[in-house]
């Protein structure tokens, strides 16, 4: 894990004090901490503040850790979070075990954290990196299934037409000086070039194209 | 005798189009739309180079080419070149064709026929 990076931890504990404690602890690593005191605000901003990872206490009011743990996996499917927790009674066995059900991936005592807290955060952001690359592979793969599919079919389409088409003007020269016999000739190799283009893809990125519809960024 | 080229593809419309490239009399084009076609006339004659679409109904030109006469060289034309590395093929296009590099093909071989 490179230490020049900065990820973002996102901490939830109704104990403003015990924030600022842990952003002590941190400062000198490259980590923000992002510290919120209501579980309710956590869950509603969670997307927006975007954290490489979260760390809860169990003991909160209104929403405890188990509950907001459990929330965020049923609310939020667009990435995978790790969460950690962080609690003053996790020498009951029982709450590691609700924990893990709940969906949490770690869990440290609040009495241990100067020593053990950094090297969880980090094997949390190597898990979700992992993750990361994992569905990135994945959709690389559905994307390239995708377009040898388009390709195939496409591609002798495309033959046809452009072979069609040279062939319409071997034998009717004249059609050569009419404007829109050029447009439409340009378009096809236009297809063409993408085609080629988009079969060569090893790796992609994604651009806006509108605000609901994202495009492949080709070449 | 004119240079004889064998072409089999599903695509009718891309057989026709191959057939109009060739407008040199010493050039005859005979198309096939199926193997089986194809295998009847093999058995009578011999073409100088064998063209083949790569993707056809349950079986592929890579497929096809292991089973022809080894002394035939056989070209194969496909929708993409980066999934087809065979030594079975001479040569290997992509569609839609370059006609200008297959015409350069064909001469190559024709002048090795003729000299």
């Amino acid at each position: 894990m490179s230490e020049v990076s900065h990820y973002r931890i996102l901490l939830i504990d109704d104990s403003k004090s015990f924030i600022s404690g842990i952003k002590s602890l941190l400062s000198g690593h490259p980590f923000e901490v992002i510290g919120i005191t209501s579980p309710k605000e956590a869950l509603n901003t969670l997307e927006t503040i975007n954290p490489d990872i979260v760390i809860t206490d169990l003991d909160m009011p209104s929403i405890n850790g188990f509950e907001l743990i459990r929330q965020i996996r049923e609310k939020v499917h667009k990435k995978y979070y790790p969460i950690m927790v962080l609690s003053t009674r996790m020498e009951n066995l029982v709450d590691i075990s609700n924990s893990v059900d709940c969906g949490a991936d770690a869990f440290s005592s609040k009495d241990n954290i100067r020593t053990s807290l950094v090297p969880q955060i980090k094997a949390l952001i190597r898990l979700k990196q992992l993750h990361e690359t994992a569905i990135k592979g994945k959709q690389l793969e559905a994307v390239q299934a995708l377009i040898g599919t388009y390709k195939h079919e496409f591609g002798n389409s495309l033959a046809i037409l452009l072979g069609m088409f040279r062939k319409l003007i071997k034998y009717n020269p004249s059609l050569k000086e009419d404007p829109s016999v050029a447009s439409i000739q340009e378009a096809l190799s236009r297809i063409d070039t993408t085609l080629k283009k988009l079969s060569k893809l090893r790796e992609y990125k994604e651009t806006d194209y509108s605000e609901k519809t994202k495009i492949l960024k080709v070449g | 005798m004119p240079f004889k080229i064998f072409y089999l593809d599903d695509e009718y419309a891309l057989l026709d189009i191959f057939k109009d490239i060739f407008t040199n009399p010493n050039v005859e084009v005979i198309t096939f739309q199926n193997y089986s076609e194809l295998l009847k006339t093999l058995n009578n004659e011999k073409p100088d180079l064998l063209f083949l679409d790569n993707f056809m109904p349950n079986t592929s030109g890579p497929e096809i080419a292991k089973k022809i006469d080894p002394d035939i060289p056989k070209i194969l034309l496909t929708g993409d070149l980066d999934y087809v590395k065979d030594d079975v093929f001479v040569a290997s296009f992509e569609k839609p064709l370059n006609i200008d590099k297959i015409e350069n093909l064909i001469q190559q071989f024709a002048l090795k026929k003729y000299s």
